[in-house]
């Protein structure tokens, strides 16, 4: 941990990385809140999926500053920041077996009879695909090969 | 002075409490990854009704839900001084950083108590009394988030004593800048409140 010996105003820690790094957090929660709701600021919604990828990416940014910087995993040995990538290894394989005809099936059989409103299939839809790009994206791929033949 | 307590022993060039704090807090991450997995399995399946939680919650709520989180990434920047300052050797600011980063856990837990309250009597009247209509969304969103959210309230609260614990170290000088590790050890559960919850405002109060 490198402590700079500056002071403002009496105070000899505003120069750190930890501050920048707590700025940063600060400035990526509002980006956060502003996302999902741009009418906050003026701005008209935006897309779903750029939502829903644009909170996951801020999310998964934010949690990385913290565990870099915060729980020093900066300047710890090797073996520390492998048994802290562990979790998210765990969770690739727990999404994708969490949605396994997804990897199986291409043609999903829809179940619209069951949704009583159109906004909410199309919802449920985007939803589905942006939360899983990969899998998804690749039954897409599928999907509009099999129809250009 | 009152005696010291003994910062532990290291092996593998890291310090034993150490690993055992990164050890139990990778166990609590996949508690917390298996919840979320859950809850994005029930929300993202085929005619869910799901609601959009702006929708919901409103966005005054989602606000102060936002400013918790602030308060919660400010008392994680409080825990670093008190690091800091502890290596230093000014104890007496490393206690009142201390102070800081106890009272931003507690106002953490109050919002959040605050929060359940008003969902559970405005929004939710049909876990209170038989009679009352359960809301015309899925049942899940209101379960998942009680699920999320009291799990990671849980972590605060522990985390809330477990500084106090170190505050009163501090106080009676058993913990000073020789076993300064003893508060990065607390530090790295602090942290990790913090860290789960940015993932759990982002998966279920923006998303």
């Amino acid at each position: 941990m490198a402590h700079e010996q500056k002071t403002f105003l009496g105070i000899d820690f505003l120069y750190s990385t930890y501050m920048y790094v707590w700025v940063a957090l600060l400035v990526l929660t509002v980006v956060e809140v502003i996302v999902p709701e741009p009418s906050l600021i003026g701005l008209s919604a935006f897309p779903r999926w750029v939502v829903v990828l644009s909170l996951i990416m801020l999310a998964l940014g934010k949690t990385f500053m913290v565990a870099w910087y915060y729980m020093h995993l900066i300047d710890e040995r090797p073996s520390i920041i492998g048994i802290a990538c562990a979790p998210f290894i765990f969770s690739v394989f727990l999404t994708i077996g969490l949605w396994p005809h997804r990897a199986q099936m291409p043609e999903e059989p829809t179940s619209s009879n069951q949704q009583p409103a159109a906004e909410s299939v199309e919802r449920a839809a985007a939803d589905g695909a942006s939360d899983e790009p990969s899998s998804a994206g690749m039954t897409l791929a599928a999907d509009s090969l099999s129809q250009s033949k | 002075m009152a005696a010291q307590v003994e910062a532990g022993a290291e092996n593998l060039g890291v310090e034993n409490g150490k690993i055992g704090m990164w050890t139990f807090l990778v166990m609590d991450a996949m508690t917390f990854a298996g919840f979320l997995a859950g809850y994005a399995r029930l929300r993202w399946s085929p005619g869910s009704g799901w609601p959009m939680p702006y929708e919901t919650f409103g966005v005054i709520g989602i606000q102060l839900t936002a400013f918790n989180t602030f308060v919660l990434i400010c008392s994680s920047v409080s825990m670093v001084h008190v690091l800091a300052e502890t290596m230093k050797g000014n104890l007496k600011r490393a206690e009142n950083w201390m102070l800081a980063t106890i009272f931003g856990g507690l106002f953490f837990l109050g919002v959040q108590g605050y929060e359940w309250t008003h969902l559970i009597m405005d929004k939710w009247p049909h876990m209170l009394s038989a009679g009352a209509a359960p809301p015309a969304y899925n049942s899940n969103f209101a379960s998942t988030f009680l699920n999320l959210t009291g799990f990671h309230g849980a972590h605060v609260a522990v985390g809330v004593m477990y500084n106090v614990i170190m505050y009163l170290g501090l106080r009676r000088g058993k913990i000073d800048q020789d076993n300064a590790s003893l508060i990065e050890i607390a530090g790295l559960y602090w942290h990790f409140v913090d860290l789960i919850w940015i993932l759990v405002f982002t998966f279920v109060y923006l998303i």
